[in-house]
């Protein structure tokens, strides 16, 4: 189910309504299980609603974690329970059962035809013809995801930075949340485990706060993702027929388009988990005004990049190393990030595009620069900055060529007449000019908002400004809702 | 609970009151109203299709009426079947599908009955569920507006799933009561109107066959439904009821369905000219001077087929 569909439009109120009559309505006791079991079945139904079949990989991946989970955890109890920094090695094989299974799903369904081509590919080049068939594989919607959140809760009870949980329905509710099933925002089980494990009671405020959020994610995804989708679509499918500006706007559009795609579903996930009682990570912090490449990945799908920092980089080393491992593993990170995103050449490119523009802030030591938000306390970025975000911007648009080609010859042959016919004509409409700027301009409101910038404003006067954003957002949402396209992040 | 749906209530009023300020504003606003509401535009113009109907059907008592998407308002000329001594109007608009025929058809069976209805049936339509293109042409371009015609627009709205669609298919008849549709169109530079729904195309024609292979394709429950009942209707009312196959460069591959047996079938592959890239402006879309043939041939096929006159 689309959360930009009108089936999720009913879907959403009936199972709110539902979740919280049940808590009214039943003894505080049988509370949690019936909440729990509402939220699994909810989920269930959203997911099986694209393919029913894919939800037997859920559940299995499910069973197999929470029982791993329980026998990591036994292990180590039973090897020494008061050492906290002892891994037991039965531990450590149940880890490897948890890896096996979860990442050899993902293996399977998502990379088995690209290591068959490129294996085809490799004897082709020096002489030996060999015919494979691809496997005729579905890649089932969010399996990144979950395979991440699920690994997340094997890896944090091995290191006994988790207790794993005793019943499987809070397993499975954690597993299947549906507003972050599907493209995340990637949840550790530390953080909604105990949540789920909690009986939730409404919270006003978390609630309405919800659904500024839904609306917010909606307008990203809707209004300017969507609009932005049809103008990048002509460009990248005849770029040879567009001048160099015209490309130009293809690739800033496509920068507004993935940030307000994705951006856009995990505002509506985070939003509807709170109507639930949840609460969920922020994913994104307005990336696009980051100053260097180092703060725009700890503002971009951080979730993600937390994810490989806390499992991959720091494992690894980290930077507190010497200067040379800690480049590799910079690349490595790269480019694991990037082939997590799919399997093609054209995201290991992209991958390494940003390992290597981290890299000079790697080396000299300012990869740490900016971990302040930018012109804090104040309402516009300096001139100094200004010119920072704007190369940073820059780089990441030119990185994201990419990402949206379907193969790097695209990618290449896009970028290459990028230069040529400056100056001429472009063709981008009025309509995404106009959304790009209202969501920049709403972005900054709502960080103006949150630092306290308003304090001045009578709340009357915010209080409409705020409706009447939300009317008007809520008008383009109605307006442009019959797109429906997919989001982007379903295929990864 | 209850203080959140106090408040929500609360800003639905507001949301309410807002739009219909947003509303008002664009109705005296013309790029208010094409940016926020929508932009009228003249590729089918079915504002002056409708405005010519407005004006037709209370003196003139049409004898064919035509129904079905593109291949039909760009490639059928109701002037061929007058010159043959049918009294035609073209009802056909863009995308419309079987469906959207159907609610067409009955509400212009309450402006008046005719003795022959023929149904373009472009086959590539016959899968898809009617398409929101097709409502929003006939919501925001329609001069229709009033009685039936509201409730046939409503329906078209509410069958594309469009909550926008069915929104502005309030605003518009509102709307239409200080200014008929069309003064404020992007105009369509590759076609002339020219009377009773006909529109000619002035694109360049093909010169070859694209390259496509054909589709297989069948119909719908919802489409099937749709012309069973036009069907019933039509016998009920002593309406022939004709099916045209449009010409197409590539032919879609279908069976034709148990709904369309016994009906009068006219195959438009088999005009002379239907496989002739120079008559096309891509594999289905007749240019204007082949449609103008076509229509002739067309109008020809009917007059053999066709049942006298009542």
């Amino acid at each position: 189910m689309l959360f930009n569909s009108l089936e999720f439009l009913l879907f959403l109120p009936v199972v709110f309504a539902l979740y919280w009559m049940a808590n009214r309505w039943t003894k505080a006791s049988e509370n949690l299980t019936i909440q729990n079991t509402l939220l699994l079945l909810a989920s269930y139904v959203f997911y099986g609603w694209w393919d029913w079949r894919f939800l037997s990989l859920i559940a299995f991946s499910t069973i197999v974690d929470w029982f791993v989970g329980l026998q990591i955890h036994q292990a180590n109890e039973a090897d020494n329970p008061s050492d906290l920094l002892h891994r037991s090695r039965k531990a450590r094989r149940w880890l490897t059962v948890s890896f096996v299974v979860n990442l050899g799903l993902l293996g399977y369904f998502k990379y088995a035809n690209f290591f068959i081509e490129n294996w085809v590919n490799a004897w082709a080049i020096v002489g030996v013809t060999m015919h494979t068939a691809s496997l005729q594989l579905i890649l089932p919607v969010g399996i990144s995801f979950y395979t991440f959140q699920t690994l997340s809760y094997s890896i944090d009870i091995y290191r006994r930075q988790l207790k794993p949980t005793r019943s499987i329905l809070n397993f499975a509710a954690f597993v299947s949340f549906f507003p972050q099933l599907v493209a995340g925002p990637i949840e550790r089980a530390s953080a909604l485990l105990p949540q789920i494990e909690k009986r939730r009671t409404f919270d006003l405020d978390l609630a309405v706060s919800g659904l500024r959020l839904i609306v917010l994610g909606m307008f990203k995804k809707v209004v300017v993702a969507d609009n932005c989708a049809i103008f990048v679509n002509d460009i990248f499918n005849n770029f040879q027929d567009h001048s160099g500006p015209t490309l130009a706007l293809g690739a800033i559009c496509f920068a507004f388009q993935i940030y307000g795609d994705f951006s856009g579903y995990s505002d509506i996930a985070i939003g509807t988990a709170r109507l639930f009682g949840l609460k969920l990570m922020t994913n994104f912090k307005m990336p696009y005004f980051s100053r260097d490449i180092a703060e725009f990945w700890r503002r971009w799908h951080i979730s993600l990049s937390t994810w490989f920092r806390d499992y991959l980089y720091i494992p690894l080393g980290g930077s507190r190393v010497g200067k040379s491992v800690a480049v590799r593993n910079t690349f490595v990170i790269f480019l694991v990030s990037g082939f997590w995103h799919g399997a093609n050449w054209t995201f290991v490119i992209w991958g390494l595009i940003h390992a290597l523009l981290f890299l000079p802030l790697l080396l000299t030591g300012k990869n740490k620069k900016h971990r302040y938000e930018v012109a804090e306390g104040k309402w516009l970025p300096s001139t100094n900055e200004a010119l920072k975000i704007l190369v940073t911007f820059s780089l990441v648009t030119l990185a994201w060529v990419f990402f949206r080609a379907p193969d790097l010859h695209t990618a290449m042959s896009y970028l290459g007449r990028l230069p040529l016919n400056w100056p001429h004509q472009t063709q981008i409409s009025g309509s995404n000019v106009f959304y790009i700027a209202a969501i920049i301009l709403t972005e900054w409101c709502i960080r103006c908002s949150n630092s306290q910038l308003f304090r001045g404003i009578p709340p009357f006067f915010l209080h409409i400004s705020r409706w009447s954003w939300y009317t008007l957002a809520l008008w383009l949402i109605v307006k442009n809702f019959h797109n429906q396209a997919d989001f982007i992040y379903f295929q990864f | 609970m209850s203080a959140f749906l106090k408040r929500l209530t609360l800003f639905l009023v507001f949301l309410t009151i807002a739009w219909g300020c947003l509303w008002l504003v664009a109705m005296n606003i013309p790029i208010i109203e094409a940016r926020f509401i929508a932009q009228e535009k003249d590729w089918g113009h079915v504002n002056k299709k409708t405005s010519d109907w407005i004006a037709l059907r209370e003196h003139e008592k049409m004898d064919v009426l035509l129904f079905g998407s593109s291949t039909c308002y760009e490639g059928i000329d109701p002037q061929a079947f007058i010159d043959l001594g049918y009294n035609t109007f073209n009802f056909c608009s863009s995308a419309q599908t079987l469906e959207g025929s159907d609610l067409l058809f009955h509400a212009a069976l309450e402006d008046q009955t005719p003795d022959f209805v023929i149904l373009d049936i472009y086959p590539r339509n016959w899968e898809g569920d009617l398409p929101v293109e097709h409502a929003l042409d006939w919501v925001v371009n329609g001069n229709l507006w009033g009685g039936h015609w509201t409730t046939c627009i409503r329906e078209l709205a509410i069958k594309s799933q469009s909550v926008y669609a069915f929104l502005i298919s309030f605003y518009y008849p509102l709307r239409r009561q200080f200014e008929p549709a069309g003064n404020h169109a992007s105009p369509d530079r590759l076609g002339n109107y020219s009377e009773r729904g006909f529109v000619f195309r002035r694109n360049e024609s093909l010169q070859t066959i694209p390259p496509d292979s054909p589709k297989s394709v069948s119909l719908n429950s919802a489409n099937y439904a749709s012309i069973m009942r036009i069907r019933r209707t039509c016998e009920d009312n002593g309406i022939q009821l004709v099916v045209v196959n449009p010409p197409q460069l590539i032919e879609e591959e279908f069976q034709i369905p148990a709904c369309l047996y016994g009906l009068t079938w006219i195959e438009g592959n088999q005009w002379p000219g239907a496989k002739v890239p120079a008559n096309y402006r891509d594999d289905h879309h007749l240019i204007g001077t082949g449609a103008v043939n076509y229509s002739r041939w067309l109008a020809g096929q009917f007059k053999l087929r066709a049942k006298s006159l009542r």
